[in-house]
């Protein structure tokens, strides 16, 4: 047979030899009704490795799904490669060591391939809610055609859970310039924050416009899910978004590793080292994120000036794990304000503090906003330290799952906007049925788009 | 105030930091302080007991015997990949978080790498001084002139700081790569093993494989170390018990006739050349002999040599008439009277007894009187005309002399002339002759003496069917082996034994040179420069960690 012929065969359907041609077409064509079952294309199932990967979809196994992919893809490669250089026939004349060593990695791909077949047909027989006896017949993909023509042309068989392909209504989306020449405060223009999730694109944020003057405390509200850290990461420049974040008149992305000084961002675990010392902690810090031309007497003193603001000077000798959680937080959001960042982003520094605590955190950080800084927090109990802030930014996850702005503005705005008292039942409103919400995160998504576009 | 907060943000763009250098040496400090705090300097004393078990376990026989070496060297590789391995296989992975964290704000993360490599060095340097302190104490005998320095424990030390080091950059890109303390801990065992299983100290590899060797740290520590321990030069305890085993053992060879005429026909030897060119003597009949000569295919052509030519009647009369031979000339004048015919006389001679001696005696080789007559008489009686010629009265003849010239001068008898009296015959029939008469055989058994040489008997052996009875016949022969050894020489042995010993056991390439062992530790050091940079780049992707 032409090697090309050879190549385009084992593309097409793993292999060659008619013996097994035959099976994988049946097994093609099951797949094909399979996917028509549960609401893909069924065209999917003609290209290789996507098969696989929406098969796994079908199954509700989207995880094992592309790793099966990629296996699914290397397996061809690997079997292209042994019909190239006709490595299985000759093996054992030729005691060539890449040979050896390309059976030890093909059985491992054989072997891993194997488990993912079957995680995928359980999680298939679990959709169709079916016995686990038909796991039987799936343990080689010689006989695994036979299941799936059965659950893909028999009526009897029907899935309990379908796919819903996400459209994303590409018109939506609305480029938007700069939003304000402001040169001072924060400016967030974010047309959208996409990843590529394996075969498709996935739009995490879209159309968040908003500008922050310096001075003001913002609280970040969303139910979970609704991208307040996507939308955090895309502000501070770690996951760099559509977008233009322009901070005191300068643009973060485009010169990011000198901006990155100008924020300071306290992630919600305490990312620090347990086996050191508060003191040498935040000298080590000040070292690395003050300017390399400042005496040290004053980096010393810019570090005991930070921890007296912060209550950290009795236990300054202390080792980090040594501290009590509010004394942790407090160390961890030292270290940012060590360089005196414009913009200060807190991701829930409250958590596992009471309210006494938790209100004596957040008047500090009141503090440092009064200090013509901007202090963005997110929190997951708002009502106790409501009073601390000037404006709430609430994210909501809309029916195409993508994180939007429902609202920014004061305080008050909001809480007329969404006609609700606390902000803990604003959340409430805009999250998703279920997890408990209103399930009315579209309607306040709009309305707000609205008042926005008529001033 | 809005305007200061606007100035002071600006300016920070023009701000320089800290550069590589500087928070290279910060890092440290972090480093030398979390060591302390994190009671990782439990290693240290750790290296000291595992060294002392090991010295304890193996030292009798280190520098000693080869085999004692070789696992001890094995041994010490074994406890500098452990302590290299543990040093760093969870130093990064375990404050990954943090890295990352620091990383966003400024931390670069080629000073991180550097300050751990820095740190890990003095860590690694520590370890195998007290390592080699303590196997030193408990009995490793580690002592000498080293090939770089002037004490081999200096030497020895480089080798497994490099070792050490070796390890524990590969494990701290392990570590740079992996996101868990969990996973860190799931791959190492997997990098020991390998680690072990390809040093080539645990077993021989196949010579196909070997560059997996090149890829481990195990391999040019291995052979560096036996190298620095002179390793080549150490013989085998086992060999040395097996040789004074051997040396009063007593076996039975057996050998093949073949193998033996095989070995005595190769001309190439001088010492065989000498010996086939040695004579031998032999004895054989007359008899064995001719029986020689007669089927031996050598004498082929001696055998159909005519051995008499034609003679006819002619030649006789001639030969007598003009011969002066005594015999000839009393046989001619040997007197015959009263013959009426030639008949007459010839019959007289034929039959008188006084004429025995005349009649048999020979006149032309081969033959006699008596068959010269015998043939005229035959021909007589054949034909008619020769036969009234004999009858013809003729004068009496004085003697045989004048008879005899009588028949050859008359006309009449000139068709005798031409008669044949002996046919042609060939030695060969001469000798069939011989042998097939009994009354001649007699004579016979007379004894001969020959000489030959040894070569010829061997070729004769090998070339005849003779021969081939003996080629196959086994010789059985009884040897000391003790004999055996003081043949060979002792010392040759002793190398052809420890050869196939080392070659089944271990590669016996420890070249006890500068350049072997350098390149052994440019080898460990390209492994330390290439796990670093990986380091560095694995730990740049830490951004993308999912959150």
């Amino acid at each position: 047979m032409n090697l090309f012929v050879k190549l385009l065969l084992i593309l097409l359907f793993d292999s060659y030899s008619v013996i097994f041609i035959v099976p994988s077409i049946l097994y093609i064509i099951g797949t094909a009704f399979i996917f028509k079952k549960s609401g893909i294309k069924w065209y999917f199932a003609l290209i290789p490795c996507v098969r696989e990967y929406q098969l796994a979809r079908c199954a509700y196994r989207e995880p094992e799904g592309r790793v099966y992919s990629i296996l699914s893809f290397l397996y061809i490669v690997a079997a292209m490669l042994a019909a190239t250089f006709d490595l299985i026939d000759n093996y054992i004349e030729s005691y060539s060591v890449f040979t050896y060593l390309y059976i030890i990695v093909l059985i491992a791909l054989l072997l891993a391939l194997f488990i993912f077949n079957i995680r995928v047909y359980n999680g298939l027989i679990e959709v169709y809610g079916l016995s686990k006896w038909w796991l039987l017949l799936c343990f080689s993909k010689e006989i695994s055609f036979i299941p799936l023509m059965i659950w893909g042309l028999s009526k009897r068989f029907q899935p309990k859970w379908k796919v819903e392909d996400i459209k994303i209504e590409m018109s939506n989306i609305v480029k938007r310039g700069s939003s304000g020449d402001i040169n001072e405060g924060l400016s967030v223009s974010i047309a959208s924050r996409s990843v590529l999730d394996f075969f498709k694109k996935k739009y995490l944020l879209k159309d968040i416009n908003m500008n922050i003057p310096t001075g003001h405390m913002v609280l970040l509200l969303g139910g979970s899910g609704a991208g307040k850290t996507t939308f955090i990461n895309a502000v501070n420049g770690f996951e760099k978004a559509d977008a233009e974040i322009i901070l005191d008149g300068k643009n973060m992305y485009k010169d990011y590793n000198k901006m990155k000084h100008n924020v300071g961002f306290v992630p919600q675990p305490q990312m620090m080292r347990d086996k050191d010392t508060v003191k040498k902690t935040l000298y080590d810090a000040a070292e690395i994120r003050l300017a390399i031309d400042i005496p040290r007497s004053d980096k010393i003193a810019r570090v005991n000036e930070v921890m007296d603001i912060f209550g950290l000077l009795p236990i300054q000798d202390s080792l980090v794990e040594k501290l009590s959680g509010g004394q942790k937080k407090r160390l961890s959001i030292c270290m940012e304000l060590l360089s005196n960042p414009a913009l200060f982003i807190l991701d829930e520094p409250d958590s596992g503090l009471d309210g006494v605590m938790a209100r004596e955190l957040f008047a500090r950080l009141r503090t440092i906003a009064d200090d013509n800084k901007i202090v963005i927090v997110i929190t997951h109990s708002p009502d106790r330290v409501v009073d601390f802030f000037d404006d709430v930014i609430v994210l909501a996850k809309d029916s195409n799952r993508t994180g939007r702005l429902a609202f920014f503005g004061t305080i008050d705005e909001a809480r007329r906007f969404f006609e609700r008292d606390s902000m803990d039942e604003i959340v409430k409103t805009v999250n998703q049925v279920e997890e408990g919400g209103d399930g009315r995160a579209d309607e306040y998504i709009e309305k707000y788009a609205r008042m926005v576009q008529n001033g | 105030m809005a305007d200061s907060n606007h100035n002071d943000s600006t300016n920070k763009l023009n701000i320089r930091y800290m550069g590589r250098l500087g928070q290279a040496v910060v890092y440290f400090g972090k480093l030398v302080r979390v060591f302390i705090y994190q009671n990782d300097w439990i290693t240290l004393p750790m290296s000291a007991l595992i060294a002392g078990l090991v010295s304890l376990a193996l030292g009798k026989d280190f520098g000693v015997t080869k085999e004692g070496t070789l696992m001890g060297v094995f041994a010490l590789v074994c406890v500098c990949l452990w302590n290299g391995t543990f040093n760093s296989i969870q130093i990064i992975c375990r404050e990954r978080d943090v890295v990352k964290r620091e990383h966003r704000s400024g931390l670069h993360i080629s000073s991180y790498i550097l300050a751990h490599m820095a740190f890990q060095a003095i860590i690694c340097l520590l370890q195998c001084i007290i390592t080699l302190l303590t196997a030193s104490i408990v009995g490793m005998k580690i002592s000498g002139e080293g090939l770089f320095s002037s004490s081999l424990i200096v030497d020895v030390l480089v080798t497994l700081f490099l070792v050490t080091y070796a390890a524990d950059m590969l494990a701290l890109f392990i570590s740079a790569l992996v996101r868990t303390t969990t996973i860190a801990m799931t791959i190492m065992p997997f990098l020991l093993i390998f680690q072990m299983v390809f040093s080539g100290g645990l077993f021989p590899l196949p010579d196909n494989i070997t560059f997996i060797s090149a890829t481990t740290v195990s391999a040019p520590g291995f052979d560096a170390l036996a190298s620095q321990m002179d390793v080549n030069n150490m013989s085998y305890k086992a060999v040395d018990s097996m040789m004074s085993a051997l040396e009063s053992s007593e076996m039975d060879l057996e050998i093949k006739g073949s193998d033996i005429i095989d070995m005595l026909s190769d001309e190439s030897n001088e010492s065989v050349k000498q010996l086939r060119s040695i004579k031998v003597g032999g004895q054989m009949t007359a008899e064995e002999a001719c029986r020689m000569l007669l089927n031996d295919d050598k004498f082929a052509e001696l055998r159909k040599k005519p051995l008499i030519s034609r003679i006819t009647i002619g030649d006789v009369l001639d030969e007598v008439s003009s011969s002066t031979e005594p015999n000839i000339v009393k046989i001619k004048e040997t007197t015959i009277g009263g013959a009426t015919s030639l008949r007459d006389a010839i019959n007289y001679v034929m039959s008188d007894d006084d004429y025995i001696d005349v009649r048999n005696s020979e006149i032309v080789k081969g033959v006699t009187l008596s068959g010269l007559f015998s043939a005229i008489l035959a021909i007589g009686d054949d034909i008619e005309f020769v036969g009234e010629m004999l009858d013809t009265r003729v004068e009496a003849f004085v003697n045989i002399g004048e008879l005899l010239d009588f028949v050859r001068t008359d006309d009449n008898f000139s068709v005798l002339y031409n008669v044949t009296l002996l046919d042609d015959t060939s030695i060969g029939e001469a000798l069939r002759i011989l042998m097939n008469t009994n009354s001649l055989r007699e004579n016979l058994n007379t004894d001969l003496s020959y000489y030959t040489t040894v070569g010829e008997i061997i070729d004769y052996l090998n070339n005849n069917p003779v021969g081939d009875e003996y080629k196959d016949t086994t010789i059985v022969y009884h040897v000391k082996f003790k004999d055996v050894l003081d043949k060979l020489g002792k010392d040759k042995l002793l190398k052809i034994v420890e050869k196939g010993a080392t070659t089944e056991l271990f590669s016996n390439d420890y070249e006890h040179s500068r350049i072997n062992i350098a390149s052994d530790w440019i080898h460990l050091l390209v492994i330390i420069f290439i796990s670093s940079i990986a380091s560095i780049i694995a730990l740049e992707f830490i951004d993308k960690d999912k959150r």
